[in-house]
């Protein structure tokens, strides 16, 4: 007999490698355990998020297949929400301080060649 | 004010490259050198494992057909070989641990043209690793895929991600990490004090 097409258990693996990805980049970014730390588990529930996400909207449009326009567009507005909100490159920065105005040109001198 | 430059340490990256984490333990950044090593060797070997050890190779391909790259033209020797295995490339900078494969590419015969394949090709093993890491028959490979899980494709996933991460680590060795955290850091590799 052959096997299952799809074989859910294959889903078990993947909580190892979102920590180890995790934590390998967050390590690569900090030198300090605490920023590491926090970096990672916000990795976490970023791929777990976005992961488990993608899972329920699947099952959801594999189970009912009649909602799947509201199904699709609701994942994408929540999607689009949640990393709106999470990810640094949304996050306000703080404004680059002003340049101080730069002295002017002394006036040519009578006579200067041109 | 800006931070003074960082100081490179072409010989931390070096060890990092061979075992991950060993130039970070050399600089003395031992918990990440270990954080590294068990996050990257565990990431590789569970996915060497996931695909029954053998997910990891390289073949000689020069009896295949051959490569056209638009704009390049015919791709020659290794990097037509790299081209039929494109997940060794990812594989490779895993280090230490990929180099078998490596001896098995220079030790092993080229496959066979897949007008003289009978199925029954099976080159002689390797007198160390003996089959670990030697590129499979089509035929053996054909039924990794149809007979198991999917685990097999997920494995070399796996070991992909391994060896691109082990690239970051590099990087985290030779000039240390992405993010400065203190302006005042001595100009040491990875600002190990």
């Amino acid at each position: 007999m052959n096997p299952p097409v799809i074989d859910w258990t294959i889903y078990a693996h993947l909580p190892f490698l979102l920590i180890a990805v995790s934590l390998v980049y967050s390590a690569t970014r900090h030198d300090r355990w605490d920023l590491i730390l926090r970096e990672a588990v916000g990795w976490v529930v970023r791929f777990g998020g976005f992961l488990g996400g993608l899972g329920v909207a699947l099952f959801v449009l594999s189970s009912y297949p009649r909602l799947g326009p509201y199904a699709a567009a609701g994942f994408a507005v929540i999607m689009f929400v949640y990393f709106l909100i999470s990810s640094p490159w949304f996050r306000r920065k703080k404004p680059a301080p002003v340049p101080a105005p730069a002295a002017p040109a002394p006036a040519p001198s009578v006579g200067a060649p041109k | 004010m800006q931070p003074p430059p960082r100081k490179l340490d072409p010989l931390a990256a070096f060890l990092t490259y061979l075992v991950p984490g060993l130039g970070q333990v050399m600089q003395g950044r031992i918990g990440k050198g270990v954080l590294y090593f068990v996050c990257l060797y565990g990431l590789f070997f569970y996915g060497l494992r996931l695909g029954q050890w053998q997910n990891v190779w390289l073949a000689d391909t020069k009896n295949l057909p051959e490569v056209q790259v638009p704009r390049v033209g015919e791709l020659p020797g290794l990097f037509k070989d790299l081209n039929y295995r494109k997940e060794f490339i990812g594989q490779f900078w895993i280090g230490v641990a990929a180099w078998p494969a490596v001896l098995q590419y220079a030790s092993t015969e080229p496959i066979p043209s897949p007008a003289r394949d009978d199925g029954d090709w099976d080159p002689k093993p390797h007198r160390v690793f003996g089959k670990y890491m030697q590129a499979p028959s089509e035929t053996h490979l054909n039924d990794l895929q149809r007979d198991g899980n999917k685990t097999w494709d997920l494995g070399w996933v796996f070991t992909v991600i391994a060896g691109a991460l082990n690239v970051l680590v590099i990087y985290d060795a030779l000039a240390g990490p992405m993010v400065r955290e203190d302006a005042d850091a001595a100009p040491t590799p990875g600002g190990a004090k």
